[in-house]
């Protein structure tokens, strides 16, 4: 088991919504995905080792905004290499993310063949 | 010889006596009297009304009428040239009742002699002048005030300020303005008398166009409907008006009036009402996407457990969160519209393709219709693809809901030099053609044909027809009752209405790696 979860690819998942949240963990952990996941976006800027295999960024966190913290981790040596997922009920997340220099964007709501998809092909690198 | 002449209309029903006058007017001398007899009431009204007799003679005694009663009704009847009554016997109350009634003068037929007469005509003519030119210095006098109270008047409802209101002469050049007006606009009173204010120059350039539409409505009617614009305001922000003018003279130059509502409160509440509109339907999508999200990780738990029957279910649930998505969708547009906030990108992809996509997507949602594809559009579209496709959707769908008993939809594609034709024909329940027009419109819904209506919001075909126009294509609909409608649209394969942006994230970021 614990063998396992080493080999497992690590996603930290980033959305102000406890709901969605919740059942994008579920969802990611039901794809075998070993995830974590934080409401605050202040702690994605604290990272410094355990870097995520990919992270999946909501645009709009309260306090922070999730553009903000993809052009800095995008703009970092150490963490510029982290595959970044943009997600927003904004009908403009492709064109924010895009601007941000995101990997993808998933527009919310998402069907989740679609986001487990994107997920495995950005892993696949 | 010095002359004067009188024209005399005599009315007298006694032949003897009109001529006994005449030969009484023969004996005066240097005095030429042209003289015209009548003997009836109407007659001698019709013939006052001519207005071409200096003065009248009227007898008392006209068969069953009398001459104060003629001289009552020419006076109702606008004359103003002298009366002088003759009686047959002296009565002073005859006289005085005359005079009551407007006569100039009366005179016993008996007493007159040439000079009695003469004397008479002279002094009644005379007399006579003199009062009508009174008149006239009374009735300018009242025209006069009637004017001034006129201008007061309209100078009470430029100063009420509940308007802006201002006169503008040739070139634009605004001549007065009311308080409502200069605050609206934030120039002060001296600036307006020093000349300073031209509604030309405090109209910013993109509004030319509008005013050059309204002043050639002016120019034909005089008037122009009211229609709404920007001004500049003296500190160079703007201020969003109402405005309507009426010119003055015709035929018509460049000078008249101008109404000028300032719409700023108004606007501000559009704009809060579309922010809420966007607010509330992403405070909607939120809940929305995690329930969606619980739904397929459930479907799929069910269906790796083998349990096809709850996975079915919960299949049925998405589909059901997929209409209260594209409703809430729906409304996200509409505001974007609204505020003039749809953003439409532009890549280059193979209509064909796109359609394909659709309809084995489409198809999966009805087992009734079979949807077939006819034709080919050879060339690439460069156009929003999302969009487009969104436009294919709501047209597909609709044809599936609008023809229940209908077994097939036909879309077909076609191109001409410059525009794709793509057309969605269904078999379904039709569009009266009065109705025709008003579907692309908001919140219009058909009916069936028991006045029934069909599930919506009736936005689809709004926001359609609008991601068309503002890529510059057309959409229209041919339709028969009972037997079905075909929607058409065009796409210019390149579009110059939305500004060029790079190719989409999608295709040069991941799919070409």
């Amino acid at each position: 088991m614990a063998d396992k979860k080493e080999k497992q690819k690590k996603i930290l998942v980033a959305d102000d919504d406890p709901g969605i949240l919740d059942a994008l963990q579920i969802m990611l952990e039901d794809a075998g995905y070993n995830v974590q996941t934080t409401v605050d976006g202040e702690t994605i800027y604290k990272m410094e080792k355990e870097f995520p295999d990919l992270l999946l960024l909501d645009i709009w966190m309260s306090g922070v905004d999730g553009r903000e913290i993809c052009r800095y981790l995008k703009t970092s040596s150490i963490t510029k290499h982290i595959p970044i997922i943009m997600i927003s009920a904004n009908k403009d997340t492709e064109k924010i993310a895009r601007e941000s220099g995101a990997d993808d964007f998933l527009s919310k709501p998402f069907e989740m063949d679609t986001l487990l998809k994107k997920v495995a092909k950005l892993l696949e690198k | 010889m010095n002359e004067t002449t009188f024209k005399i209309l005599i009315i007298e029903d006694d032949e003897e006596d009109f001529l006994l006058i005449k030969k009484t007017l023969r004996r005066i001398p240097q005095t030429d009297y042209q003289l015209e007899w009548i003997h009836s009431f109407d007659g001698a009204l019709k013939e006052i009304k001519k207005n071409k007799h200096d003065i009248f003679l009227t007898d008392y005694r006209l068969g069953e009428k009398n001459g104060i009663d003629l001289i009552k009704q020419a006076q109702k009847n606008g004359s103003k040239q002298p009366f002088i009554l003759l009686t047959g016997i002296g009565d002073e109350d005859l006289g005085i009742r005359a005079l009551r009634a407007g006569a100039d003068d009366y005179l016993v037929k008996s007493d007159i002699t040439p000079s009695i007469l003469e004397r008479a005509i002279r002094y009644a003519v005379e007399r006579r002048q003199i009062f009508n030119q009174q008149q006239e210095l009374v009735a300018e006098q009242i025209a006069r005030e009637q004017v001034e109270k006129e201008r007061h008047r309209l100078k009470r409802i430029v100063d009420s300020n509940m308007v802006g209101i201002v006169f503008f002469s040739k070139e634009g050049q605004l001549t007065e303005a009311n308080d409502a007006f200069l605050s609206m606009m934030g120039y002060s009173r001296k600036d307006l008398e020093q000349g300073k204010l031209n509604w030309r120059h405090m109209t910013p350039p993109e509004y030319s166009a509008l005013d050059e539409h309204a002043m050639v409505e002016l120019a034909e009617r005089g008037v122009c409907t009211p229609f709404e614009k920007e001004y500049l305001k003296k500190d160079g922000s703007r201020v969003p008006v109402y405005i309507g003018c009426a010119l003055f003279d015709q035929p018509y130059n460049e000078s008249g009036v101008a109404f000028i509502l300032d719409v700023t409160e108004r606007k501000k509440l559009e704009r809060q009402k579309d922010e809420f509109i966007a607010v509330a339907t992403h405070e909607l999508k939120t809940p929305v996407t995690s329930i969606k999200a619980y739904a397929q990780i459930l479907k799929n738990r069910f269906e790796k457990e083998g349990d096809t029957r709850s996975s079915e279910l919960l299949g049925k649930m998405d589909a059901q969160l997929n209409k209260l998505i594209s409703l809430i969708s729906d409304l996200l547009d509409v505001s974007k519209i609204e505020g003039g906030k749809l953003s439409l990108s532009q890549e280059t992809f193979d209509m064909n393709e796109l359609i394909k996509e659709l309809i084995e997507e489409l198809q999966r949602t009805t087992e009734r219709h079979k949807i077939s594809i006819s034709g080919i559009v050879k060339k690439l579209i460069t156009a929003d693809k999302d969009r487009t496709g969104q436009v294919l959707t709501n047209l597909i769908t609709n044809a599936i809901k609008y023809s229940p008993y209908g077994d097939k939809i036909i879309v077909s594609a076609s191109e001409d030099n410059d525009s794709v034709i793509i057309s969605v024909k269904d078999f379904g329940v039709g569009i009266p053609e009065d109705k025709k027009d008003k579907v692309f419109e908001q919140f219009y819904r058909v009916s069936g044909p028991k006045e029934d209506t069909y599930p919506g919001l009736g936005l689809g075909l709004y926001i359609s027809s609008e991601i068309i126009k503002r890529q510059g294509g057309r959409i229209w609909v041919e339709s028969t009752v009972g037997k079905g409608s075909t929607f058409y649209f065009t796409l210019p394969f390149t579009n110059k209405v939305v500004k060029q942006e790079k190719d989409t994230f999608l295709e040069s970021e991941i799919t070409h790696d």
